[in-house]
């Protein structure tokens, strides 16, 4: 379960996040982060809270029970979608990003179709295998990604003075589209939608996790907003696309085979998108799967209604790749960020007509 | 007793002729030379020994059956003894009664009364040394190719009552017997019941050894990767049995196959229980490293050579492009060449008797590799790595799975190919996504566990 949570997280670092805090950096970034923490814990807590009434059912089997069909196939299909967005935002930011700082020459829709062709197998494999996949890769990265942060963090060019300086922004309000930007980082609780079937026995969610959960969050918060501001400067910082990985770029390793921690940074968080991207779209897939089923769509006694939609997905991916450039591509997903709050709200009335249906 | 129709008869004690039982066995092996009825006659005792001479211990015959039979006073007294013997078994009917004798058991009719006794010549029953997983310490015997002995040992090492030994009847031609063991506490039903039904579903003509049974019981045709370990070591099957796993045993085939396992058992020696804990950690941990190497070094070079040299740092980059210098072909070219090459040197050195093969080697390892990068048809870097993926592929316990591993780097050099660094990391993460996905009799084949360290201890 905390991988879930912990590999969205740490997602965020590459993805457009940073980017979008550093752009309203001025405007009451570091109020609406504390708020989005202390929101976004308080949401994935009543989330377990509300998904352990339900232990070991999913989240469309749990309203297919309770709600009536012209309520549960909208939700379902929103959420589908939504997490269709946020698995291909994933993925085009991680795609820019490799072709801007490794290979140049490679184009565009054959990074991607790597990428497509190795989640697609990961799509259609068991849930739990998934679980596990998640939890083998996160644990052989996190040294190497906890080396990396230890690294950037006690670089000599890391200038405290900036962080000062942005710190010094403490009263002004909040912005509506940093709180929410900042809460993206909280999500990754929203996957025990497909997942909590795993879940068999009650989810412990007591203050001890609560803390964890808020610790890792305000260090990764802090860490995504601040180090940037460090080593570039607090008036430039807007300026840069990637603000993240130019960090990693001013970071040296004298004595590495590898010298410059950009690589080893681009390639770590390579696993990483490729977890987050992974868990997105195969919880799109299960829910898309659980409302449509294609009786005609059949090949030697398989159903091929998951094939169908795997398909699908690679296919929107590599046409969009095409079409949509870097500044589009922040466009769009601050736009998603932005309605993300409807999502949770969604999922709270969702949960609790079926909590007072069921009478639990 | 049993005639061809199946009726049920009692057959009278008439001198000198074999009981009908016996006329109609000798016909059903179709008057096979090495089948015997042989009279046993003293004053007014008299009796019938039935059996296959080729499979049934002579000597041990005279002494247990045939010289009692003439020591003792009346057919009571024989009788009795004959039914006191430690090797009697059930008397078996038609087809099973026939399956018996053919595997060396000796029909005996007393007056009225038949009893069957295993009188097995063994010819295989020595235990081996130990070749295929080899230890410093730790026992040094591995298993016999004779189904007793194996169980012997077992039984010896692992003295729990709660062990069960279940005897199976494979249905194909050779009519070997199976043997599955257990520790009856330990083990876990489901898989149990997963394997039971496994075994009663199969239907092949020929099983030879436990190497293609273990094949016959894997659930996917197309697989790439052992789902049951293949053992010599009795003291490997005794740890795994303590663990609660399955150990099938043949008969006729030294290696037991252990069921069901995960990932990590193939990387365990057995080695690492006789050492101290940061010994056994060090080895555990260079195993695990030389895995890695071996499946990521040759695809490492394309995508470093071909796609992305800047990762590297200057002197190494530079290095690297000049000892490729003059090289007439793109690096992927190179490696599959190089590795081609090795496999056909490992190929050879296995097929080979031991007096040629290390000729083989000198010349494919020494010469080959310097006459190549002279020509310049490799490069000086390329030979280094193709000998240590050669070494580190070695460095894998389980033969089975060093197999799979070396096809597996095939498969991530081709993505690599295609796409590069990025082909590289996500054809990695593709193999172990491969490797979680799969199932041994139901159990998750990689997944890491947390509740106790110790490898094995896990279903």
């Amino acid at each position: 379960m905390y991988y879930l949570i912990f590999v969205t997280m740490v997602t965020n670092i590459i993805a457009t996040v940073p980017r979008i805090l550093v752009i309203e950096s001025k405007k009451g970034v570091i109020f609406s982060m504390i708020a989005a923490l202390l929101i976004g814990v308080v949401l994935t807590y009543f989330v377990i809270q509300l998904f352990n009434k339900f232990s070991g059912q999913s989240f469309p089997n749990i309203l297919k029970k309770y709600s009536p069909r012209w309520f549960y196939v909208p939700v379902i299909l929103y959420f589908a979608i939504s997490w269709f967005i946020a698995g291909i935002i994933t993925l085009f930011t991680y795609v820019f990003l490799f072709t801007t700082f490794v290979s140049i020459e490679t184009s565009l829709v054959i990074t991607t179709l790597a990428f497509v062709i190795i989640v697609s197998f990961g799509m259609l494999m068991k849930s739990e295998s998934v679980l596990h996949t998640v939890e083998i890769v996160f644990l052989l990265l996190l040294p190497v990604i906890l080396f990396l942060f230890v690294k950037i963090m006690t670089d000599e060019n890391l200038n405290w003075g900036f962080v000062q300086v942005a710190m010094m922004n403490i009263n002004t309000t909040p912005s509506y589209m940093s709180f929410s930007a900042a809460s993206y980082l909280f999500i990754g609780v929203v996957n025990i939608v497909i997942f909590n079937s795993f879940f068999k026995d009650k989810l412990k969610f007591g203050f001890k996790q609560v803390t964890i959960i808020g610790t890792v969050g305000a260090v990764v918060l802090f860490i995504t907003y601040f180090v940037p501001i460090g080593f570039n400067g607090f008036e430039q910082i807007e300026h840069l696309n990637f603000p993240w990985v130019s960090t990693s770029d001013s970071v040296r390793m004298k004595f590495g085979v590898i010298e410059r921690v950009i690589f080893i940074f681009v390639i770590i968080f390579l696993g990483i998108s490729f977890l987050s991207l992974l868990i997105h779209w195969h919880v799109s897939l299960k829910l898309l799967e659980s409302i449509f089923h294609f009786k005609k769509l059949k090949w030697k006694k398989k159903n091929l209604t998951s094939y169908f939609f795997v398909i699908l997905f690679c296919g929107i991916s590599l046409f969009l790749v095409t079409r949509i450039d870097e500044f589009e591509l922040f466009k769009y997903a601050s736009i998603f960020y932005n309605i993300l709050p409807l999502f949770y709200f969604i999922l709270f009335l969702s949960l609790f007509v079926a909590k007072r249906r069921a009478k639990l | 007793m049993f005639s061809r129709n199946g009726v049920f008869r009692l057959c009278a004690n008439e001198k000198q002729t074999a009981p009908e039982l016996m006329e109609n066995i000798f016909e059903k092996l179709n008057r096979s030379e090495d089948v015997l009825t042989i009279p046993l006659q003293l004053e007014n005792n008299n009796a019938f020994i039935l059996y296959l001479k080729t499979v049934v211990d002579g000597v041990k015959l005279q002494n247990i059956i045939i010289k009692p039979f003439f020591e003792l006073k009346s057919m009571e007294f024989f009788s009795s003894y004959i039914q006191s013997l430690p090797d009697i078994v059930k008397m078996k009917t038609g087809e099973e009664l026939l399956i018996q004798l053919m595997k060396g058991h000796v029909l005996i009719a007393i007056q009225d009364k038949f009893f069957l006794v295993d009188i097995k010549m063994i010819t295989a029953g020595s235990p081996q040394q130990a070749v295929l997983e080899p230890t410093i310490y730790g026992p040094q015997l591995a298993l016999s190719e004779s189904i007793e002995t194996n169980m012997n040992m077992i039984r010896n090492r692992y003295a729990e009552p709660s062990l069960i030994i279940e005897s199976v009847q494979l249905t194909d031609k050779t009519h070997q017997s199976m043997v599955l063991l257990y520790d009856k506490k330990k083990v876990k039903q489901s898989v149990l019941d997963a394997l039971r039904l496994k075994i009663e579903g199969m239907d092949n003509t020929l099983v030879e050894s436990s190497g293609d049974l273990q094949l016959l019981l894997n659930s996917t045709k197309f697989s790439l990767f052992p789902t049951m370990i293949l053992t010599e070591r009795p003291d490997r099957i005794t740890y795994n049995l303590s663990n609660g796993k399955i150990i099938i045993m043949m008969d006729g085939s030294p290696q037991a196959i252990v069921a069901p396992v995960i990932f990590f058992d193939f990387m365990v020696s057995m080695e690492d229980n006789y050492h101290s804990y940061w010994i056994s950690l060090f080895t555990l941990t260079l195993r695990y490293v030389g895995l890695l190497t071996c499946i990521l070094l040759p695809a490492m070079y394309v995508a470093v050579t071909s796609y992305t040299p800047d990762i590297l740092r200057v002197e190494l980059a530079l290095s690297v492009a000049g000892s490729r210098l003059g090289v007439p072909y793109p690096s992927f070219i190179e490696v599959l060449f190089m590795l081609l090459f090795m496999e056909f040197l490992i190929e050879s050195s296995i097929r080979l008797p031991k007096a040629i093969s290390a000729t083989a080697t000198t010349v494919g390892g020494l010469i080959l590799g310097t006459a190549a990068t002279e020509a310049a048809l490799t490069s000086n870097i390329m030979i280094i790595i193709v000998s240590a993926v050669a070494i580190t592929s070695f460095v894998i316990p389980i033969s089975e799975m060093s197999f799979a591993i070396r096809i597996c780097r095939y498969l991530l050099l081709a993505f690599t190919t295609l796409f590069g660094t990025v082909g590289l990391m996500l054809g990695f993460l593709g193999i172990i996504m491969y490797l979680t996905n799969k199932d041994s009799f139901g159990e998750p084949f990689l997944k890491i566990n947390w509740k106790s360290m110790k490898r094995e201890k896990e279903v």
